[in-house]
């Protein structure tokens, strides 16, 4: 039943084509990023979570200026933040998956 | 495949990220169909600088790509293709690149030769800020007056006699 019930969800997903998305996950709960849920502030904003994270990655400050900025203000912006994480290069795209992961989050982003 | 017990990627948190995906919310998207489409100024690698905005007049292709974007080099030499065949009907084609300088642009270009003018965007002003692109590559088919027609996400064959059709009834639309 599960089996099955993937199978149709994936096969939804990949004949929609539905635009890209960023994804973090931590404790069982997944927000997108950029999302102006308060739950995820607190989880990854507040705790200063979002900012240790950037301090692992080596990033153009332009780039970490915006991430923060459409993850944790009032800015805050699923498609914004779901743009940066395009922009990212392979290698930078690595990095933050990365700097996520150390700090307990899982992320996915499922790109169109 | 081994599941480890209590592992905190479960199926049931698989399928709640594939039906989260599924629902993105679609506001604060970047300008959409029938929206101007907003200006911005970058420089090609012989620091010419190019508006949109000084182009109006014109059908203007903006084609977004990467030189780490499979799908972007591979479509580049159709739409090179179509803009060779339509330039002299006034029609533009900008290649804008996020690549983070010119060494990887050109790397890309050796390989995949353009005679369209390419931008750089380093720092994703237009990508990001101005049109906030969520797919690469993506092309965004401005007419005329500066209004988005069209808004293409993905590897796209620009060689289809439907879409050369489309871009010349938009042309000379805009020269009536």
């Amino acid at each position: 039943m599960k089996k099955t019930a993937i199978v149709i969800i994936a096969a939804v997903l990949l004949s929609a084509c539905a635009p890209a998305t960023f994804l973090v996950s931590k404790g069982n709960r997944a927000y997108y990023i950029g999302s102006r849920s308060k739950q995820l502030n607190r989880l990854l904003c507040q705790s200063g979570d979002m900012d240790r994270v950037l301090e692992r990655t080596d990033f153009p400050e332009d780039i970490e200026r915006s991430l923060y900025r459409y993850v944790c203000t009032d800015e805050g912006s699923v498609e914004k933040a779901t743009s940066i994480y395009l922009f990212l290069t392979p290698d930078e795209k690595k990095e933050l998956k990365r700097a996520f992961i150390k700090e307990g989050y899982t992320v996915n982003y499922v790109p169109c | 495949m081994k599941v480890k017990k209590g592992a905190p990627f479960t199926i049931s948190s698989f399928l709640m990220l594939l039906v989260l995906a599924v629902c993105i919310p679609a506001h604060e998207a970047g300008p959409e169909v029938a929206e101007m489409a907003p200006d911005f100024e970058l420089k090609d690698a012989a620091g010419i600088t190019y508006r949109l905005s000084d182009l109006k007049g014109q059908t203007v292709l903006i084609n977004f790509w990467a030189s780490w974007c499979r799908e972007c080099l591979e479509e580049m030499p159709s739409l090179n293709a179509l803009y060779l065949k339509l330039r002299k009907e006034g029609i533009v084609v900008l290649g804008i690149s996020i690549d983070r300088n010119w060494k990887a642009v050109r790397g890309a270009l050796e390989k995949t030769p353009v005679q369209y003018p390419v931008l750089l965007d380093s720092r994703g002003d237009v990508f990001v800020k101005k049109y906030t692109v969520i797919g690469i590559p993506t092309t965004i088919v401005v007419d005329s007056e500066g209004v988005i027609r069209e808004k293409i996400i993905g590897r796209f064959d620009f060689g289809s006699a439907s879409f050369i059709d489309r871009i010349q009834n938009l042309s000379s639309t805009g020269r009536q």
